[in-house]
């Protein structure tokens, strides 16, 4: 269905799919028992409240939830899930609405649970074995406030992503930060979650899972070695649960930090930089942009490389407690590159602040995460294939994804990562796109892109309904079957963010 | 009151970004204004960029560079760095070869290219401000 907005563009109307939300319990008993678990103030039904949170950024269909509301605690989530289980009402966790996608779009109507108004508090702190304890609303911005206002000698990785950002979002969907190629994925940086199953029980993953009732705030230290059930919930995307709780670990501040810039000539070049970087372990971060994604932050909105000009840039962040330790770290990163040039890729190396200083200061957003990026916001669309990758891949990927882009008179925007000092990577064509034009072409171009990359090994990470319909033809079945068991087995009346993974 | 193009490569954003900074500075407006030169910069693993001067203008160029030019400079970008951070001074790095001159002996407009280009790299390098939107309220 079209229809022309004001401003006259034309859009996909947000309107409810037929899942018989309303099968169990009319509209009215819904409203009346959420407002009797939430309180008036707290849920609304109202089109114009709703409308917000039936899209996002992405190309993903928007589709309105029946209803919103806005937790404080985990009692009242409970109540939700039990009477949302019983009547067969479909739930979605909502944070920030910084989402991509179609992650908390209520693919069939139902209750969007919004996490950052109230239960977005940082919970503990827990200094000596280095872990935050959160609900799910906390945001990038508001942990690190919190961290540098009372323990400065304490760090949380961040990505490149808005300050309000969440940080539990993006924690259980394996997102990737600037710590990352030390740590890895932001999953594998969970120490416990607290969850609510569709059975209206809380349990407690991790070393907090002693006790009946609440949990010690100190006893959130570990994962491991009891059978790892947060396998259950993490890049489920809310499929199988309601988290309420997560610690996630923090590190120490070091008082010497520095990055560099590595600027590469030659397309497929960027990949061995990075990989032989990452190994040298003495890096925390490595992120590399396409060359025009730098043109396009200095306010060049659709840039072309020119003749002559590099085609990656990439950020090695350096950190170290003593000035012997950085040096030590400086002078392995200067002899890998050296080692490079020597093989005959041209790459140079640059200390980043010297050099935006004389270049452009705009490009420092990428350094001072988190940060909105005006180069992802700038239009009223932004998509990716964002991917984990296989890294010797990379040289086969990134001349076929670079050549799509301009197949399409769309500006090449690839980032990357290296993951746990090369042990996997990232690859994420981005586009942006101006959702009232365009919306058509860029599926389009991100069509191919899925299926190139998918050929190419990549594996999707907080993928599109269909995004997730591709991969199911390509995965092993056995895997494929036991997704579903495990789903069905976990909730069984589908309540839980119904749709996603096809589901 | 001086007119700098807006680059579209690499280096004439960044040399947008360098002469731009002096670009309201009675000093510089005066060495600028009329000067009519064109020079040449050329960073290794680059490629050169023609900087012209004229009248209230500069301007930058990188393809179809003019045969003739006032002055060629070329090094590469630590020596760049090095120059603009101060830890290298022009003459020393003439004197190694890390910079090189073509057009050496026209020295008033040796010096002139100092005194326009150099000076203001070092004013760049020098202020400690580094948040783009703090030094640019007006764009925010």
């Amino acid at each position: 269905m079209k229809k022309i907005r004001p401003q006259g563009e034309i859009f996909s109307m947000t309107i409810t799919k037929e899942r018989d939300v309303f099968e169990k319990a009319s509209k009215e008993e819904i409203y009346n028992k959420l407002v009797d678990i939430f309180g008036k103030n707290n849920v609304t039904q109202k089109p114009v409240d709703l409308y917000p949170y039936s899209y996002d950024m992405t190309e993903s269909d928007p589709h309105m939830p029946d209803f919103v509301v806005i937790p404080e605690n985990v009692y009242q989530l409970v109540k939700l899930v039990n009477f949302a289980n019983t009547n067969k009402v479909p739930i979605v966790p909502y944070i920030s609405g910084n989402n991509v996608g179609g992650l908390t779009i209520p693919e069939y109507g139902g209750i969007i649970v919004d996490f950052g108004k109230k239960m977005n508090k940082i919970l503990h702190i827990n200094e000596n074995m280095m872990y935050a304890l959160l609900e799910p609303g906390v945001t990038f911005g508001q942990l690190q406030k919190y961290l540098e206002n009372n323990y400065p000698h304490l760090r949380y990785s961040y990505p490149f992503a808005p300050p309000y950002a969440g940080v539990v979002g993006n924690a259980i969907l394996s997102g990737m930060n600037n710590l990352s190629c030390k740590l890895g994925s932001m999953g594998d940086s969970i120490n416990g979650i607290e969850v609510i199953t569709a059975d209206g029980e809380i349990a407690r993953i991790g070393s907090c899972f002693y006790g009946e009732k609440e949990a010690d705030l100190d006893s959130w230290w570990s994962r491991y070695p009891m059978p790892d059930l947060m396998g259950l919930f993490i890049n489920w995307q809310g499929m199988t649960g309601l988290v309420t709780k997560c610690a996630v670990q923090l590190w120490p501040n070091p008082p010497i930090t520095k990055t560099f810039l590595a600027i590469v000539f030659g397309l497929t070049d960027i990949a061995p930089v990075m990989r032989e970087i990452g190994r040298t372990e003495v890096v925390d971060d490595i992120s590399a942009v396409s060359i025009e994604v730098i043109k396009m932050t200095v306010n060049l909105p659709e840039p072309i490389k020119l003749p002559g000009e590099p085609d990656f840039a990439a950020l090695f962040p350096i950190s170290a407690k003593t000035e012997n330790l950085f040096n030590a770290k400086k002078e392995i990163l200067e002899k890998t590159i050296e080692e490079l040039r020597d093989k005959g890729i041209k790459v140079l190396l640059v200390d980043v602040d010297e050099f935006s200083k004389l270049f452009n200061l705009r490009v420092r957003c990428y350094l001072d995460l988190p940060a909105a990026l005006l180069s992802l916001v700038e239009y009223s669309g932004l998509t990716w294939f964002g991917s984990y990758a296989p890294t010797h891949k990379l040289e086969e990927l990134i001349p076929k994804v670079n050549r799509l882009f301009l197949n399409y008179n769309v500006p090449p925007f690839i980032y990357m990562k290296i993951m746990k000092h090369s042990h996997y990577g990232i690859f994420r064509p981005i586009i942006r796109y101006k959702k009232s034009s365009e919306e058509e072409k860029i599926h389009k171009l991100l069509t191919e892109i899925t299926e190139v990359c998918i050929d190419g090994g990549c594996i999707p990470y907080k993928a599109p309904v269909w995004m997730t319909e591709k991969l199911r033809k390509k995965v092993n079945p056995g895997w494929l079957n036991l997704l579903e068991k495990v789903k069905k087995w976990m909730d069984p009346n589908n309540i839980f963010n119904p749709g996603r993974w096809n589901t | 009151m001086i007119s700098i193009q807006k680059g579209e490569d690499l280096l004439s954003i960044s040399l947008n970004n360098i002469l731009s900074y002096r670009k309201n500075d009675d000093e510089f407006i005066e060495l600028v204004r009329n000067w009519n030169k064109k020079i040449v910069i050329e960073l290794e693993d680059f490629y050169p960029v023609e900087v012209i001067f004229q009248e209230t203008e500069i301007k930058f160029k990188t393809k179809d560079l003019d045969q003739k030019v006032d002055l060629k400079v070329f090094m590469n970008l630590n020596t760049l760095l090095n120059l603009g951070y101060g830890r290298l001074n022009p003459m020393n790095a003439v004197l190694t070869r890390k910079l090189k001159i073509k057009g050496f002996l026209k020295i008033l407009t040796l010096m002139k290219f100092i005194k326009i280009f150099l000076t203001s790299m070092k004013m760049v390098a020098k202020d400690p401000a580094i948040n783009y939107y703090e030094k640019n309220k007006a764009t925010r």
